[in-house]
């Protein structure tokens, strides 16, 4: 197999997982597809290296959460996608779409590289290990970065979303 | 506790997720962006070349270059506010700006790295306190390789913070003649900043109301702007109050337009949910077939979040409901008291939707005259030739006229609905008919929305006024 080919399978394995992750990192379509071709053009360049020598799939996505946490686009999050998956049986049609509103705007008041920790850590599912090698930082900043992200969210969600909704987010937190 | 927010976080994440498919053929997608971006970058490639030859290293930063370098300046505009000292409360306090600076950040992008050239050069436009938070505005001037580029970026921090406290919120162009910052909630209200050159006047106006001629108009807030600067709280509120900024200089209005950047809302007494009552009432004349409850109440919902009319006293009234692309589709007003009509096409299910149509209409009229929207291609952004048409009662027929070409029948269905075909760049209007061959009415048919930030009737392609 050649080199091309490996890369070809390689982008045709993670167009959709690094495109899902990119979206939650921007909340934008556009910019995720901008941010996943970004990052696969750099990884093709260095793919014969990367490929030997380096994890692929890791310094692909080391290169899209670094871009992503500094982009120099101004970020946009009007979009709050609504899902199938909001079925789920409930009576109420607003309350799970509501909860998610909630949540995303307590979200994107958080710095950017806290809210890169919380995509990799309860999306991607990765350790703190894992993210301190993809942000190039310590596993204990990680984990200090990823508890003042929740304390925060935990306050934002008690101030601005003290309500119904957010009391079913929460459990009865609120 | 933690651990039910790491629940819901798992939960959204993964939801929000799912609504991202990758295209049939990623590397097809791959490969043809590529050699677009490739032929962007060779044609900066023989600018720099012709420029300045074997330097051709520098730019791709393998060769790195330190701060005070001269390097190309992109597009060659300069940052606004030129020359015009930093504004504000802190604007004496040298050190506090000093320590801005350091914490000002370098940005990436997919080029690669744009590097802060020299933070002497850092210039603040604004720094202070405005009600609940303390902002600085600034331009840094960025290098990648060889190019500069002047940037503005904003940074906030809790009211009284240190410079290390202060986190950067957003950046945008730096020429733009107008900054304006804003944060709020329901239950703590918010504030609002816009700074604009030294001798223009700030006007900010919050709240609005749709008028029955058609157009927004929007409320003053007793304001005094000073050296180009205007501060305001705005109050809590269960809805964005819609801070709305005018900026004149020497007469000239050099910007106008909505500043909000998002509202944390609560969701006590929704206001703009509807009762069972209210939605049977609105479906009384409806045309089509009959749209499941749940997703009626679920798309006017939308519609009233969306053109911030409370939902108490309004009229509601469903035009017609049938069908589109498969799913659920509705063709729903929303009127204020006494004010303009504001036109809804959306189609989708009971827990996704799709706006097709958002177009605010004079009061006068509203309900006789046949309204048309553009299609995008579901699940996609692109914009299609396929226009739907729904005919106002008493209809006999309808045309479609695109640009300064001749009208083309539609045909309708027993509903009055029907389906026409426009190209998506092209100015279109349709028209109907009465059985007598008499017209009833023309409306122009809206072009496809690029943002849907502000409120229906904001821009021109959102309303109508004649």
């Amino acid at each position: 197999m050649t080199d091309d080919d490996t890369f070809r399978e390689f982008v045709v394995r993670q167009w959709e997982p690094l495109s899902r992750t990119a979206y939650l990192l921007t909340r934008d379509r556009a910019l995720a597809e901008d941010l996943v071709q970004s990052a696969l053009e750099k990884t093709h360049r260095h793919w014969r290296r990367i490929e030997r020598v380096d994890s692929p799939e890791v310094y692909t996505r080391r290169v899209m959460i670094n871009t992503a946490i500094s982009w120099r686009r101004r970020r946009k999050w009007a979009e709050v996608p609504l899902l199938p998956s909001d079925e789920g049986g409930h009576a109420d049609p607003y309350g799970q779409a509501d909860n998610r509103h909630l949540l995303l705007r307590a979200l994107r008041d958080l710095p950017p590289r806290t809210q890169a920790i919380l995509v990799l850590r309860y999306f991607e599912d990765r350790s703190e290990a894992e993210i301190a090698q993809l942000l190039g930082c310590s596993a204990g900043s990680v984990k200090s970065q990823a508890s003042r992200g929740i304390a925060r969210l935990r306050t934002l969600l008690g101030q601005e979303g003290a309500s119904s909704s957010s009391t079913t987010l929460l459990g009865g937190l609120a | 506790m933690t651990r039910e927010l790491e629940t819901a976080l798992r939960e959204s994440f993964s939801s929000d997720a799912q609504a991202v498919t990758g295209p049939p053929d990623p590397w097809a997608r791959f490969t043809r962006r590529a050699a677009t971006r490739r032929r962007k970058r060779r044609l900066r490639g023989a600018v720099l070349a012709a420029a300045l030859g074997v330097l051709v290293g520098v730019q791709t930063n393998v060769v790195p270059l330190p701060g005070w370098a001269p390097g190309i300046a992109l597009a060659g505009q300069p940052p606004a506010f030129a020359g015009v000292p930093t504004r504000g409360e802190l604007a004496g306090d040298k050190a506090w700006l000093a320590g801005l600076r350091r914490q000002v950040k370098d940005v990436s992008d997919p080029d690669g790295l744009w590097k802060v050239t020299d933070r002497d050069q850092i210039r603040i436009v604004y720094a202070g306190d405005i009600p609940g938070r303390r902002v600085a505005i600034l331009h840094r001037r960025l290098r990648l390789g060889l190019i500069t580029v002047w940037d503005r970026a904003y940074y906030y921090g809790p009211p009284g913070a240190t410079p290390a406290q202060m986190e950067e919120g957003a950046n945008t162009e730096a020429d733009l003649p107008v900054a304006t910052f804003t944060y709020g909630g329901y239950k703590n209200g918010g504030g609002a900043l816009v700074v604009g050159p030294p001798d223009a006047t700030v006007a900010l106006s919050l709240g609005f109301v749709y008028s029955p001629a058609g157009v927004i108009e929007r409320r003053p807030l007793p304001l005094a702007s000073r050296d180009g600067v205007a501060t305001a709280a705005l109050p809590a509120s269960p809805r964005d109050p819609q801070p709305y900024a005018r900026v004149t200089q020497g007469g000239k209005v050099i910007f106008e337009a909505g500043i909000s950047n998002g509202w944390h809302f609560g969701d006590d007494g929704d206001p703009a949910r509807t009762t069972d009552a209210a939605l049977a009432k609105a479906r009384d004349g409806a045309r089509g077939t009959p749209i499941a409850a749940d997703v009626l109440a679920w798309f006017v919902h939308l519609g009233f979040e969306d053109s911030q009319v409370p939902v108490r006293d309004a009229t509601l009234r469903v035009l017609w409901s049938g069908q589109v692309n498969g799913e659920a589709a509705v063709l729903y007003t929303i009127q204020p008291p006494g004010g303009g009509v504001i036109a809804y096409a959306m189609h989708g299910t009971a827990t996704s939707a799709r706006y097709d149509l958002r177009l605010l209409l004079p009061a006068d009229g509203a309900y006789t005259r046949p309204l048309a929207w553009r299609m995008r291609a579901d699940g996609r952004d692109d914009p299609t030739d396929r226009v739907y048409v729904v005919a106002p009662p008493g209809a006999a027929r309808v045309t479609v006229t695109v640009g300064t070409g001749g009208p083309a029948a539609v045909a309708l269905d027993a509903s009055g609905f029907g389906a026409g075909a426009v190209p998506p760049d092209q100015p279109a209007k349709v028209t109907a008919y009465a059985a007598d061959g008499r017209e009833l009415a023309t409306t122009p048919i809206p072009p496809f929305e690029r943002s849907m930030g502000d409120l229906p009737g904001t821009t021109p392609g959102t309303r109508i006024v004649n």
